[in-house]
């Protein structure tokens, strides 16, 4: 009887025994894959904080650029802004003071100006500054007014006071060949004389 | 446990190896125990019961035997021990009810009889002194018959129990370990996706920086072509001088016409007319900055052209550029004969086609 109870005592024991081995090698396997992806998660932890690291001085290059390229900006502007102001005064004049104009100039007066004839279109260019001249077309059977420029960038230009045309006018020519476009039929005006009167 | 009587003398001996764990003695004279059949030195021949030191006890005669030199444990002799007491016992029962003097009904007596058979078969057979062989067969067919020795089974215990606690134990740490990794592999988890979430971030920032960078890039570009294009306008504008021009006086008037020398030219028909007369005073009066105007004007039959002045002190007047003459321009008028003043005592004829129609001054 004795034996017996040793003997299931001992069973048990052992049963016990091998289940908690058993637990302690389920325990200690976890453990192991758990310490694998800690070591995993650490080495990935690492490789990020250099990423950011690197990305961060990517970060600081790229704001430095932008800073140096502001100031380079705003350093620009202000000399822009001087340029355009010294441009303007230049531009800005009066009646009693003119200047011989850009190309762009014209144009933009040419296209702005309302006026329908020759006398007060020359009259508003003055009044702008701008300096002009009144050119009379002498043809063999006549004369055509226009406005004359002369241009600092582009040298004298022409152009018809109401269809605001542009002519290049050369003595012996057809006054219809110089328009430029020929939007005219050509007659037997041939230009004898250019007048130009500032 | 007490010390048994010599080993008889039909004991074998021979040359050999005490088989006593602890003796190292060999090539010696070695009796053979009457109880396991071991061979012994002549020191540890004497049977011993095997246990551990008794410092529980309070058997002084344990403890002392315990303490003897000499002699090897042996269980078999244990066992004769055990069987000789429960003869003796015996013995001292069955004197006892043979003193009394009651007489015991048969049946009773027979019951006890039957019950001490038993120690007196053991007495029989297996006399602990004089039969040794017997004991060791019948230990022998315990052990058999159970498999395992008790002692043996109750250290196998004591052992299940304490690898048992050592597995708890290890358990116990492996378990807390595991949690311990698994909270660090989930703080490191938090970690990682905060530093995802930085990184991601910086990666946000870096794109419109960059976004902001290119745009600021274009805005410079275009501010560096707008200042080229405009240091080259200024360029080209300041490469002429401004034009001042101003209205002059009357007497500034007449000092500049009287200086230029446009009325010298000669008048060619179809080649330098009135116009072309008055275009070179115009031209001249203006390169000096005197503000001067072309006037075109319209005659009853052709035209005819001269110069006009707005003076400060005497307002508007002209002048015929090729006499240098005042001109008081007045529609409705002959131009010759009744607007211009000569200079000297002459006068112009008087011709009906040069009736002043209009005139338009282009300043």
């Amino acid at each position: 009887m004795r034996e017996r109870t040793l003997k299931i005592i001992t069973l048990i024991l052992a049963i016990i025994v091998i289940t908690t081995f058993s637990s302690y090698y389920y325990f200690s396997t976890n453990l192991t894959l758990a310490k694998a992806k800690q070591t995993s998660l650490l080495e990935r932890i690492d490789w990020k904080n250099s990423k950011i690291l690197e990305k961060k001085d990517e970060l600081n290059l790229t704001k430095n650029k932008l800073t140096s390229v502001n100031l380079q900006l705003n350093t620009t502007r202000v000399q822009l802004e001087q340029n355009l102001s010294e441009l303007y005064q230049w531009q800005n004049g009066s009646k009693y003071e003119l200047h011989d104009p850009l190309y762009e100039e014209v144009i933009a007066f040419i296209e702005n100006d309302t006026s329908n004839s020759t006398e007060l279109e020359i009259a508003n260019a003055k009044d702008k500054g701008l300096r002009c001249a009144y050119v009379v077309i002498l043809v063999n059977d006549g004369a055509y007014p226009l406005i004359g420029f002369d241009t600092v960038d582009k040298g004298m230009v022409y152009f018809e006071e109401i269809t605001d045309y542009q002519v290049i006018p050369e003595i012996g020519k057809n006054y219809a060949e110089c328009v430029v476009g020929h939007p005219y039929i050509i007659e037997n005006y041939t230009i004898v004389d250019i007048l130009i009167i500032w | 446990m007490g010390e048994h009587d010599k080993p008889n003398s039909s004991t074998r001996s021979k040359i050999g190896e005490c088989e006593y764990h602890l003796c190292d003695k060999k090539d010696v004279e070695v009796f053979r125990c009457p109880f396991c059949d071991k061979y012994f030195c002549k020191e540890h021949l004497k049977a011993k019961a095997p246990s551990a030191a008794p410092f529980r006890t309070t058997d002084r005669e344990s403890m002392m035997e315990w303490h003897k030199k000499g002699g090897h444990p042996c269980p078999d002799y244990v066992d004769m021990q055990e069987i000789k007491k429960r003869v003796e016992k015996e013995k001292i029962k069955k004197a006892f009810e043979s003193l009394s003097k009651a007489p015991a009904p048969s049946s009773k007596i027979a019951k006890p009889s039957e019950k001490v058979e038993q120690p007196k078969q053991y007495q029989k057979k297996v006399y602990p002194i004089d039969r040794p062989r017997e004991v060791r067969s019948k230990r022998k067919k315990y052990e058999e018959k159970s498999g395992v020795k008790p002692y043996i089974m109750k250290s196998i215990i004591v052992l299940l129990v304490v690898v048992l606690f050592f597995g708890l134990w290890l358990n116990y740490t492996t378990v807390k370990a595991l949690d311990n990794v698994n909270k660090d592999v989930e703080n490191k988890v938090t970690e990682l996706m905060n530093l995802q979430d930085e990184f991601d971030a910086i990666c946000n920032n870096i794109e419109n920086t960059r976004r902001v960078l290119s745009s600021v890039y274009s805005n410079l570009n275009s501010t560096k072509n707008s200042l080229q294009k405009t240091i080259e306008k200024l360029q080209y504008l300041k490469s002429r001088e401004k034009y001042i021009l101003h209205d002059p006086t009357y007497s500034e008037v007449i000092n500049f016409i009287s200086r230029d020398r446009t009325d010298t030219n000669r008048y060619i028909e179809g080649e330098y007319v009135c116009s072309h007369f008055a275009r070179d005073l115009n031209n001249h009066a203006e390169k000096q900055g005197i503000r001067c105007a072309y006037v075109e004007i319209d005659l009853k039959e052709g035209g005819h052209a001269c110069v006009a002045f707005n003076t400060t002190d005497r307002g508007l007047v002209f002048f015929e550029p090729q006499t240098d003459e005042r001109v008081k321009l007045q529609i409705g008028k002959q131009y010759w004969a009744d607007c211009v003043i000569p200079k000297g005592n002459y006068y112009y004829e008087r011709d009906p086609n040069d009736v002043v129609v209009n005139f338009v001054l282009y300043w």
